[in-house]
């Protein structure tokens, strides 16, 4: 019993990383009905971002920050360059695309800072990106880096991270706030309406270009938030963790209920804990099917996934 | 004086050409109405007025502005808002807030738009009534006048309409029929209304102009359009 337990308190962590990636993909889907499986790729180049510039001495505020506005601002140009040329080309062809710019991004991460993990303090690698930035280093006796908190909760034969838990409020926060802007906020109420009625949601002077980045916008910056949390909790950055974790908070999204934003932390929760339970109970080989698994599952049963309506997945 | 003037307007969606040199007029405090049958290109005419596609070719102005290049959000700033065809509600919200949608692009303050939001239940007492309802639980005749509330929640000094009496029983688009003459003579909305029911059209319109595939066929006095034999046969049903 206190084993299922503790296999459920573990799996909110990594559940928590995925439902904050899922939130972009539900944004976006809801938006564009467009599956931008570049997603991840952001999350993995935040998770870089932000792990050199905190090695640089940045502290991690502002690294936060800076990362967040990079990525964001990247996604916002990708969107204007890939994907707003094909607008009213039917549906096949920006799926193609977001899945060559995943590729893509991940290659160029892979030429320009290599295949190996890195850690913190990351050295930046040698190259165009140290030319660049090199200067910015801070003599690494003048700071220390920040940390996830090492402490525990301790109930016997439960025993909860302090790390987990606080990583477990950022997602459910950060979730709550959003829902809480697209609700209150003008601009959200812009992208709520877009996602609904998008010709409508411009008759009634939604503008319609900005609101589409401000959703790429926002979905970057929160999986830069993600990368940053996962980098320093596995304290490992590769260029293949957008490919990874970014498919399972896809799956999360769609098992959640795409579109809808506290589907996504739910899909997020449920397939972080399917995961630790299958590795808990020794079927870690299945670990990563499980997400698709528990999805297809779902989806034969409520195919507008746990918390979505039924009228709003239009595929 | 005249509102909106469109000239030579040519829309064309790849190789089908919808509109082509389309010519009108709306003067303030008039009704006009667009008639014809279906792909006449009444909806297209609306929706570049909107600004939701753009012409190939020739150009509209409105309050001495020419909308050409404007996106959508600031036509509608101006002063331009559409009830579209086939209503086009926020399904999920309720009445209150697709009505508040509305205002979007305005920035009124709350008493204002509560001023306004009780004038649009005058026009649509029935709205007040459905208040919280999610609008995809309104029917049909009740969505339209969501549509149009919302539209006017817009303050607009245009306010087109896109075949309002779709789907909808025929006593019930006499009604609506009935608000949007109210509108225009008690407010002094000017109206733009696109029509396949002709007949209704024409009875509460000023002017009126008779769309065949894109192009302007006849145009003129409602009244006398009415009484036009040739009109009757098609679309007045003899
Ligand atoms: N998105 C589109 N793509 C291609 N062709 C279109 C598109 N929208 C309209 N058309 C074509 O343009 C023509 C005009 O259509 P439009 O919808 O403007 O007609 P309408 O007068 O509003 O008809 P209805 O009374 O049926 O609503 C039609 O031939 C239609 O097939
Ligand atoms: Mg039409």
């Amino acid at each position: 019993m206190f084993e299922l337990l503790q296999y459920i308190a573990d799996g909110l962590a990594v559940g928590s990383v995925y439902a904050l990636i899922a939130l972009g993909y539900s944004m976006v889907f809801g938006v564009l009905q467009l599956v931008n499986f570049a997603h991840g790729e952001l999350f993995m180049i935040g998770a870089y971002f932000v792990m050199y510039a905190i090695s640089l001495g940045l502290p991690w505020p502002a690294a936060l920050v800076a990362g967040m506005c990079f990525v964001g601002f990247f996604a916002v140009i990708m969107e204007r360059l890939c994907y707003k040329p094909l607008r009213g080309a039917g549906k096949l062809a920006p799926l193609i695309t977001a899945v060559g710019l995943s590729l893509l991004l991940q290659n160029l991460v892979q030429a320009t800072i290599g295949p190996n993990p890195q850690s913190y303090p990351a050295k930046l690698p040698d190259g165009i990106l140290s030319k660049l930035f090199g200067w910015m280093q801070k003599d690494p006796n003048t700071f220390t880096l920040p940390q996830l908190p090492e402490g525990l909760f301790d109930y016997g034969d439960l025993v909860i991270r302090h790390r987990d838990v606080l990583i477990f409020f950022v997602a459910v926060g950060v979730t709550a706030g959003l829902e809480l802007f697209l609700r209150k906020s003008r601009p959200g109420r812009g992208i709520r309406a877009l996602a609904l009625q998008p010709n409508a949601a411009r008759l009634v002077g939604v503008p319609f270009n900005f609101t589409i980045s401000l959703t790429f916008f926002i979905g970057a910056a929160l999986a830069v938030a993600a990368g940053l949390l996962q980098g320093m909790a596995d304290n490992q950055v590769t260029p293949f963790m957008g490919i990874s974790s970014g498919l399972k908070a896809f799956a999360a999204a769609v098992l959640g209920g795409i579109g809808v934003i506290p589907g996504a932390l739910v899909g997020g929760l449920v397939l972080g804990i399917a995961e630790r339970l299958l590795v808990g109970y020794d079927l870690s080989t299945f670990k990563d099917g499980a997400a698709f698994f528990i999805l297809i599952v779902v989806l034969l049963l409520r195919p507008q996934g746990l918390l979505g309506k039924a009228r709003m997945v239009k595929v | 004086m005249t509102l909106l003037r469109v000239e030579n307007l040519t829309v064309r969606y790849g190789a089908i050409v919808a509109l082509k040199d389309v010519n009108f007029e709306v003067r303030e405090g008039e009704i006009v109405t667009f008639v014809g049958s279906n792909g006449a290109g009444k909806t297209t005419t609306m929706r570049s007025l909107s600004g939701l596609v753009k012409p190939a070719g020739g150009s509209i102005t409105f309050k001495g502005q020419s909308l050409g290049t404007l996106a959508s959000h600031r036509i509608v700033q101006l002063g331009l808002a559409q009830s579209p065809e086939g209503r086009l509600v926020f399904p999920d919200l309720s009445v209150k807030e697709n009505l508040m949608l509305g205002a979007f692009s305005r920035r009124a303050s709350h008493q204002q738009l509560a001023n306004e939001l009780e004038s649009v239940f005058q026009l649509f007492p029935r709205l007040k009534e459905r208040l919280a309802q999610d609008a995809h639980t309104l029917s049909g005749g009740e969505q339209q006048m969501l549509a149009i509330g919302r539209a006017l929640m817009a303050k607009p000094s245009l306010l087109l309409l896109d075949e309002p009496s779709l789907g909808i029983a025929p006593l019930l688009v006499q009604q609506i029929f009935q608000k949007i003459l109210e509108l225009n003579r008690k407010d002094g909305m000017t109206v733009l209304l696109a029509e396949q029911n002709a007949r209704m059209a024409l009875r509460i319109a000023h002017r009126a102009y008779v769309l065949e595939v894109g192009e302007v066929v006849q145009q003129g006095n409602a009244a006398e359009l009415l009484n036009d034999e040739k009109l009757q046969k098609a679309y007045l049903g003899g």
